[in-house]
């Protein structure tokens, strides 16, 4: 079964199909290979209190292509409550936040 | 005195004239008292009733001003909560103000500040309407307690007058009961006069002209003496009805002796009633005396005129009926400060203290990567000629990347997966790292910086494996 290991973090099976339909060859392959790392970063973004993370995954799987100190240091760059509140509301924000980190 | 003796049935006629008038004048007096007296009683009450109204009117409008105050706290807590948030997001605002950020958090922030100062201005004006409502409902209070003060005092009015009334009444009522004794007397008299004629003219006889003068005057200073032991009316109504009751009991051993002096002196009791009568009534015979005279002088303090004789009338201009507009000022200013303000407090705009310090790896090892890149003797080098142990070595490679080969390897899975199904077994080998390690280029440590070196390694090898560069 494809990226099984995201059932794990409560995603289906419409969840996977549509990060399947969204995401290119490349990071498809690689989610599907660097099961250890996006799992790790998942489950820091849930322990860290977003409680909207899947739809994160579904939306932007390849935000969580990516070291787990990088991926951590994100978090670390706003107001925990605030970044919280902003992503249960609206995922995209969480991928904005992404953005600057590059790009600064 | 002589023009006061019953010598004939013609002068206990006019006298049974006068009393009856007299009485009669007294009675309606006393009728018209009670009218007043029921009057004022019924003016009590309606006082006490209106007093009894303002009073529960104004512990309504203290009640409404206790709620006023808890919505008032309510309110203002609600506006501490809505600038708690504010604040919040105001931080959050400064501490990631700068650059592209602003533009993913303006939006937010400006929305958020649109409804903070929405709320805020809205709890603003609801507590200035709140206090110009307090401020009307004090007033409607100072309003309703000048109005019970001022009705306790008519109330207080009232009483007196009504107590002097009832103290008036009383005694016209004793002075028209002892008129009808009067009168009684003086129809006996008459009943004597006429039949034993002789004994009125001896009787009258008895008064002789040598004793005349003397007996005059005797009579006179009786008659004085006993008027000036005995109180007039004109008096005592003076002293019952315009003193508090205080003097009125001081007063009262004086009628007492009054009432002793009467039943001694039946002559002088008579003709000292007559003078009070005559005072009253303002009524003389025709065959005036010195004694009348004499009390005329005391008559000419116009108290009391039983001709004109009516309660004394008090002032009741106070219209309860009206009733006080206060209107609310809407435009009395509560606040002052404003949200510029609070703004102005903001921290200003600098970096979160939680920023996590960039990597030494990015920092230091590898800033200079293309003279890394480019020299010979790199450290990478140099550690792959010296170590012979393979697992040791390529931790050694890794080292500079702040991971190890075990720890790659516990980051990724066994399979690589196509989107079109398909799937193929990946197995990443210690030459495969150094191969990979060996192939970083400049975009590579690039890529390091963005997403770090165990993902940008990976990659590489998973690159490395299926042919691509």
């Amino acid at each position: 079964m494809v990226l099984e290991y995201l059932y794990d973090f409560g995603l289906d099976s419409r969840d996977v199909d549509t990060i399947k339909d969204n995401t290119d060859e490349a990071t498809f392959s690689e989610l599907s290979l660097f099961v250890g790392l996006v799992s790790e970063n998942i489950k820091y973004m849930k322990d860290f209190g977003v409680d909207n993370y899947s739809q994160v995954v579904v939306k932007y799987p390849e935000i969580f292509l990516r070291d787990a100190e990088s991926f951590k240091n994100i978090f670390s760059k706003f107001d925990k409550d605030d970044l919280i509140s902003k992503v249960d509301k609206n995922p995209a924000v969480f991928k904005k936040m992404v953005d600057f980190i590059d790009n600064n | 005195m002589e023009k006061f003796e019953i010598d004939d049935i013609k002068s206990v006629e006019v006298y049974c004239n006068f009393v009856e008038k007299a009485k009669s004048t007294l009675l309606s007096l006393i009728d018209g008292i009670r009218s007043n007296i029921k009057n004022y009683e019924e003016r009590i009450d309606d006082t006490t009733k209106d007093v009894s109204e303002n009073e529960s009117a104004r512990e309504k409008c203290e009640q409404e001003i206790v709620k006023m105050e808890n919505k008032i706290g309510e309110i203002k807590d609600a506006i501490d909560n809505v600038e708690s948030t504010y604040k919040k997001i105001a931080d959050a605002y400064s501490s990631t103000s700068k650059g592209d950020t602003k533009d993913l958090y303006s939006k937010i922030i400006e929305e958020a500040r649109n409804n903070c100062e929405e709320d805020v201005e809205k709890n603003r004006s609801e507590i200035a309407r709140l206090n110009s409502d307090i401020e009307g409902v004090k007033v409607d209070i100072a309003n309703y307690t000048s109005t019970i003060d001022d009705l306790n005092k008519d109330l207080d009015e009232y009483n007196l007058e009504l107590n002097k009334y009832k103290k008036t009444l009383e005694y016209f009522e004793k002075v028209s009961s002892k008129a009808e004794t009067d009168l009684e007397d003086i129809s006996n008299e008459k009943e004597v006069t006429k039949k034993p004629e002789s004994r009125v003219s001896k009787s009258t006889r008895k008064v002789s002209r040598a004793k005349e003068t003397d007996s005059d005057e005797e009579t006179s200073s009786s008659s004085s003496r006993i008027i000036k032991e005995k109180p007039s009316i004109l008096e005592t109504l003076k002293s019952d009805t315009y003193q508090t009751p205080k003097e009125e009991k001081k007063e009262e051993p004086v009628v007492e002796v009054v009432e002793e002096n009467e039943t001694k002196t039946t002559e002088a009791d008579f003709e000292s009633s007559l003078k009070q009568i005559y005072d009253i009534t303002g009524f003389k015979p025709k065959e005036e005396t010195v004694t009348v005279e004499e009390t005329v002088e005391v008559s000419n303090t116009p108290v009391l005129d039983l001709e004109t004789a009516s309660a004394p009338s008090f002032d009741f201009d106070f219209d309860f009926d009206k009733k006080e507009n206060f209107s609310l000022d809407s435009s009395k200013k509560v606040y002052t400060d404003n949200l510029e303000s609070l703004f102005s407090t903001a921290p200003d705009i600098e970096k979160s203290e939680n920023v996590v310090e960039d990597s030494p790896f990015l920092d230091s090892d590898f800033s200079d990567w293309e003279n890394i890149l480019n020299s010979t003797d790199t450290q990478m080098g140099g550690v792959q000629n010296e170590i012979k142990n393979e697992d040791s070595a390529i931790d050694e490679l890794l080292k500079p990347y702040g991971t190890s080969f075990k720890r790659l390897s516990s980051l990724i899975g066994d399979r690589v997966s196509r989107r079109n199904g398909s799937s193929e077994d990946f197995e990443m080998t210690i030459k495969d790292v150094e191969n990979a390690i060996n192939e970083i280029d400049g975009n590579d440590l690039k890529a390091m910086k963005k997403v770090g070196p165990e993902i940008t390694i990976l990659r590489k090898v998973k690159n490395l494996k299926e042919g691509n560069r």
